[in-house]
C-alpha cells in the first residue's frame, strides 16, 4: 500500500483490502479527504470481521472518505465509503472543491458532513450555524469567542 | 408585477409567496426583515390548516442572488457568538427558523426557481419540500468561495436532497451549475420550461392534496416520487 498525502488530502494505492487502512491509521495524519484508490482485486476486508473493523472506521473517521476507481466499485466498498468518483475525474474534483480554501474551513464543513453520516438533519442544522459563526469570527479577523 | 415587497397572495387556496425585493431580491437587511414578517404570516395561516400548499417564486426574472457578504458580515460581527458554550445569536436562531420551518409546515411548499438561485436564495429552495426549476436558471451556494458556508440549511437540506458527493461538491466548490445539472444532480425536483413553473407547482399540490387526505412532511418524498409516477403514466 502506498500513501501520499499533503496538508489536505491522503491519497490510498496499491490497496488490496481496505483493512489495511487500519494499520496504517497514523501514517494516514489528519486529512481532510482520504482518496482510496481501488481496483478491480480490491476487498473490504477478508471476513466479516474485517469487513465490519472497516466500517466503523471509516464512519467514525474525522474526514471524508472516497473510493477512487476506474470502474464501478463493489457495492460494499461503495457503502463504507463516503462517496465514490471516477478515477480520471479525481483530481479535478479534488482541484475544483478545495481550491483557495483553508485547511480550517475544510474541516468546519468536513464536520456538517461527517456528522450527516449518523445525526439528523437537526443536528447538522446546529452544526452549519455554530461554524458559521467560527469561520466569521476569523474573516473579520478575530476569534470566534466574542 | 410592480408592487414591491413580499407579496403573499391566495389563489384557489394555495398561498402564492411572489418575493419582489430590490436589486433582484438580493439578502440585505430589509430583505430579511421582510422576509421573516412575511414568514410569520405564513405560520399563522398554516395554524388554521386550511391551504393546500405554498409557492415560492421570485416575482422578477430572478428567485434571489443571495445575501450581499459584506453585509453579511458586518451583521455577523455585531452579533454575540461564544463558542465555548456553542449559544448561538438571537437573531440567528430567529432568521433560521423561517428558513427552516418550511420543511415542517403541513402543506407542500414548491420553490420555483428561474434565473439566479444563489446563497441564501438558495436555502430558502433547498428547505422546501419541492423545487421546481426553470431552464435557464442558474443555482450556486458560494459560500465556501468567501471563506464561510451556508448556515442557513444550505449544508444539511442539500445533503438530504443531493446524497452526500453531490451536496460535497456543490457547498465546497461554490460552483453555479446550470438548471440541467441541477436537476440531473437532485437538487431539482422538475426540470420545466420557462413561464412552466408555477402551472407545475399548482399541478403538483393540486395532486398531493387530491391524493391524501393529510399531508405529512417527513414523507415529503414519497409525494413526490408518486406525483412523478401519476405524471409519466
Amino acid at each position: 500500500m502506498t500513501i501520499n498525502k499533503n496538508e489536505i488530502t491522503a491519497k490510498v494505492s496499491q490497496i488490496s483490502s481496505l483493512y489495511q487502512l487500519l494499520d496504517s491509521k497514523e501514517q494516514l495524519g489528519e486529512p481532510c479527504l482520504l482518496l482510496i484508490y481501488t481496483d478491480s482485486s480490491t476487498v473490504l476486508g477478508a471476513d466479516d470481521s474485517e469487513k465490519s473493523a472497516v466500517k466503523a472506521f471509516l464512519s467514525d473517521a474525522q474526514f471524508m472518505s472516497a473510493i477512487v476507481s476506474e470502474g464501478e466499485p463493489s457495492e460494499e466498498l461503495r457503502a463504507a465509503a463516503d462517496m465514490c468518483i471516477k478515477a480520471e475525474e479525481a483530481d479535478e474534483f479534488v482541484e475544483k472543491i478545495f481550491k483557495d480554501k483553508k485547511k480550517k474551513q475544510i474541516q468546519e464543513i468536513n464536520a456538517c458532513f461527517i456528522a450527516a453520516r449518523k445525526a439528523p438533519a437537526e443536528k447538522v442544522l446546529e452544526l452549519e450555524s455554530r461554524a458559521f459563526y467560527r469561520l466569521m469570527a476569523d474573516k473579520n479577523g478575530g476569534g470566534s469567542d466574542e | 408585477m410592480s408592487e414591491n415587497g413580499m407579496i403573499l397572495e391566495e389563489q384557489d387556496g394555495i398561498l402564492v409567496l411572489s418575493m419582489n425585493m430590490a436589486g433582484n431580491n438580493l439578502m440585505t437587511a430589509e430583505f430579511l426583515n421582510e422576509y421573516e414578517a412575511v414568514m410569520a404570516q405564513v405560520e399563522e395561516k398554516a395554524a388554521n390548516n386550511t391551504y393546500k400548499g405554498l409557492i415560492i417564486k421570485g416575482a422578477g426574472r430572478h428567485f434571489s442572488v443571495g445575501a450581499d457578504v459584506d453585509a453579511l458580515s458586518e451583521r455577523s460581527a455585531n452579533e454575540s457568538y461564544d463558542d465555548s458554550t456553542g449559544e448561538l445569536p438571537a437573531g440567528h436562531i430567529k432568521q433560521k427558523h423561517f428558513f427552516t420551518f418550511l420543511r415542517e409546515l403541513p402543506f407542500p411548499v414548491v420553490s420555483v426557481v428561474t434565473g439566479f438561485c444563489i446563497g441564501s436564495g438558495s436555502e430558502i429552495a433547498v428547505n422546501s419540500h419541492y423545487r421546481i426549476i426553470e431552464k435557464n436558471a442558474r443555482v450556486g451556494q458560494p459560500e465556501s468561495t468567501f471563506g464561510i458556508l451556508p448556515a442557513l440549511g444550505g449544508v444539511a437540506r442539500t445533503i438530504e436532497i443531493c446524497g452526500t458527493k453531490n451536496a460535497y461538491q456543490l457547498v465546497m466548490s461554490g460552483e453555479l451549475i446550470p438548471a440541467e445539472d441541477a436537476f440531473a444532480l437532485g437538487w431539482a425536483d422538475i426540470f420545466a420550461d420557462k413561464k412552466q413553473g408555477v402551472p407545475e407547482a399548482v399541478s403538483l399540490i393540486n395532486y398531493i392534496s387530491e391524493s391524501t387526505d393529510k399531508f405529512v412532511p417527513s414523507n415529503y418524498k414519497e409525494y413526490i416520487s408518486s406525483y412523478l409516477k401519476n405524471r409519466e403514466a
